[in-house]
């Protein structure tokens, strides 16, 4: 949908939002540059060169676990600073100007969601590179698997998108699309301890629950591991963290423009 | 050619209170012609902002038919050359006017080269160009009208849909708006236009339907609708002088200052009323059918048709 990404943008610099990601962003380039001397001096100038490889490569990891820590505030910040832009964009009075256009239903919402996934992800990026260009000049390390990190922030959104923009459409309410973003992820991070719960719990009925859920809802905590492994060379060996998580919003974001198309504005 | 034809159109909210349900629109059926300026009236509550969603496929008619520029409304085609002012509207409040205008025209697929300069010239049109340039949020409710006029503009449309456009705006902003009106009317382009205010329908539309609880309950050109059949006001020198009328012709319903006013039982009873005055040497100055305002043929519809006691608020809401 034409001209809904570029609202967007001019939605996000109308915000004091913009403020939280510019004080977020500084206070992490300062941590970089107050480490600067302590991986200075792990640096051990008269190591023999495979310890200097070594040192080198924790150094690396460092960064890039580093890096994931930051995109994931600024992940939270956005699902936070997002989640009522759609109850908003169709609240009464303002839905009818959107939706008197010549455009169907499902490309004025599909157009909004891609309006808010790349304008608030292009931010994180922009947010990301600037730490991560002061990482690679202040520590001079580099390596080109730290993008998935990035990839990772962006596949999250993704899936966040998916839970507000439903709850959003459903309720019309800002409120609610936070509680649902709370409920879930406090859901999901519980579900990481599914496997001591199986061994304490022998009742079936309550073990088959948790296990749907496991395999219904997203994995965050699961999926942040997985592309941090591939960021720093591991193997991946369970990739269901990641396509259970895609289904799921892919299933949600479709049931989104269902109810969309029906309901009264 | 029609514009809009409404069939058997049904639209019951089904809300969660306990309230029920709320029949908002019931078996309404009209035609909106090509080139006029059909007004809807009606109190508040009477379901005008319904229907006028329900055409813009804002709103889901719960039966009936529905066709705009051919096309149901739930086809995003049938809005390509409609434009709508909505009611009570918070147009987004991060754009300027400028900014407004220029959503406006990409969300209706205008080539950008030449948005800026319709927005230019919309702007200019409803007295807005000093404002372009200013967040909608710091516009006073007239300028929220006028901007959401442009905005209805934007695409130049065949059909005109305006949810009580003059509330909020000044005097002279409403004369203006009426001159838009106007204008857009001498071009061929059809108005919808939703009022409780009666006077204003009255001045610019050629039909009008009145509508209550959700019936039409009368829909004519204003000229019928206002005119009460049969009643004549004479200006001629009558004096206080009573004149003799057979009643099987009619009768002298008031003695006024110029002259006097007869209600007749067929309209050729006005030359017996002429030679009687003539006969009697009285100079006659004018004859003319007596008209209602709107305002006076909408409440005694609306009183006509409730029950004693039971409605009379409704009239009064207008
Ligand atoms: N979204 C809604 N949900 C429930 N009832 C509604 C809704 N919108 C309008 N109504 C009801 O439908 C009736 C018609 O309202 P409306 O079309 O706004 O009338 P008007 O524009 O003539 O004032 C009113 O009784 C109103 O309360
Ligand atoms: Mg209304």
């Amino acid at each position: 949908m034409r001209g809904l990404a570029a609202d967007t943008y001019r939605e996000l610099v109308d915000r004091k939002l913009l403020w939280l990601y510019g004080i977020v962003t500084v206070i992490m380039l300062l941590s970089v540059f107050a480490v600067q001397s302590t991986v200075d001096n792990m640096r051990l100038a008269d190591a023999p060169p495979e310890m200097q490889e070594q040192i080198g490569d924790a150094l690396g990891q460092y960064v890039i676990g580093g890096l994931y820590w930051f995109l994931g505030i600024l992940v939270f910040l956005t699902v936070m600073g997002t989640a009522g832009l759609i109850p908003s964009m169709f609240s009464r009075g303002r839905a009818e100007f959107y939706l008197s256009k010549p455009a169907s239903r499902t490309s004025i919402l599909l157009g909004k969601l891609a309006g808010i996934w790349s304008v608030y992800g292009g931010l994180m990026v922009l947010a990301g590179l600037l730490v991560l260009g002061t990482m690679v000049v202040a520590y001079d390390l580099f390596s080109a698997t730290v993008f998935f990190v990035f990839v990772a922030a962006l596949v999250d959104l993704f899936i966040w998108l998916s839970v507000t923009g439903f709850v959003g459409v459903l309720s019309g309410s800002f409120a609610m699309s936070i509680m649902a973003a709370f409920a879930l992820w406090i859901i999901q991070w519980l579900l990481t301890f599914r496997e001591a719960v199986e061994q304490l719990v022998d009742n079936s009925l309550v073990l088959r629950v948790v296990d749907t859920l496991y395999y219904m809802l997203p994995k965050f905590s699961q999926l942040g591991d997985l592309f941090l492994a591939m960021g720093q060379h591991k193997p991946v060996d369970d990739w269901l963290p990641l396509w259970s998580s895609l289904a799921f919003a892919v299933v949600l974001y479709i049931a989104t423009v269902w109810l969309f198309k029906r309901k009264d504005y | 050619m029609n514009i809009v034809t409404l069939e058997q159109l049904v639209k019951i909210y089904h809300t969660r209170m306990r309230r029920g349900n709320i029949t908002a629109l019931n078996e309404v059926s009209l035609d909106i012609e090509q080139g006029e300026i059909f007004g809807l009236l009606g109190p508040n509550g009477a379901g005008k902002t319904t229907l006028m969603k329900i055409l813009l496929g804002i709103t889901r008619p719960t039966t009936g038919q529905v066709v705009v520029m051919g096309l149901p409304p739930g086809d995003a085609g049938s809005r390509e050359k409609v434009g709508y002012l909505p009611e009570n509207h918070r147009f987004p409040s991060h754009l300027t006017g400028m900014g407004l205008l220029q959503l406006a025209g990409r969300m209706c697929g205008m080539p950008t080269s030449a948005i800026k300069g319709r927005a230019e010239e919309l702007l200019a049109v409803v007295g807005m160009d000093k404002w372009g340039d200013t967040k909608i949020r710091k516009y006073s409710k007239g300028m929220m009208q006028r901007i959401g006029l442009a905005q209805a503009l934007i695409n130049d449309p065949d059909l005109l849909c305006l949810d009580e456009p003059t509330d909020g705006v000044d005097p002279v902003g409403k004369v203006e708006i009426r001159q838009v009106l106007e204008k857009v009317r001498a071009q061929g382009k059809t108005v919808l236009l939703n009022s409780h205010l009666l006077s204003e329908v009255e001045s610019v539309a050629d039909r009008v339907a009145i509508l209550s609880k959700g019936r039409v309950k009368r829909l004519d050109s204003v000229s019928n609708l206002t005119s009460r059949q049969l009643e004549y006001e004479i200006e001629a020198d009558v004096g206080d002088r009573f004149i003799e009328i057979p009643e099987e012709i009619g009768k002298q319903i008031a003695v006024t200052a110029n002259g006097m006013r007869v209600e007749l039982k067929k309209k050729e009873g006005i030359n017996y009323i002429i030679d009687e005055l003539r006969q009697r040497r009285i100079n006659i100055y004018s004859i003319q059918p007596v008209r209602l305002s709107l305002e006076q043929s909408f409440f005694e519809l609306v009183q006509d048709q409730s029950t004693p006691g039971g409605t009379q608020g409704t009239g009064g809401a207008v």
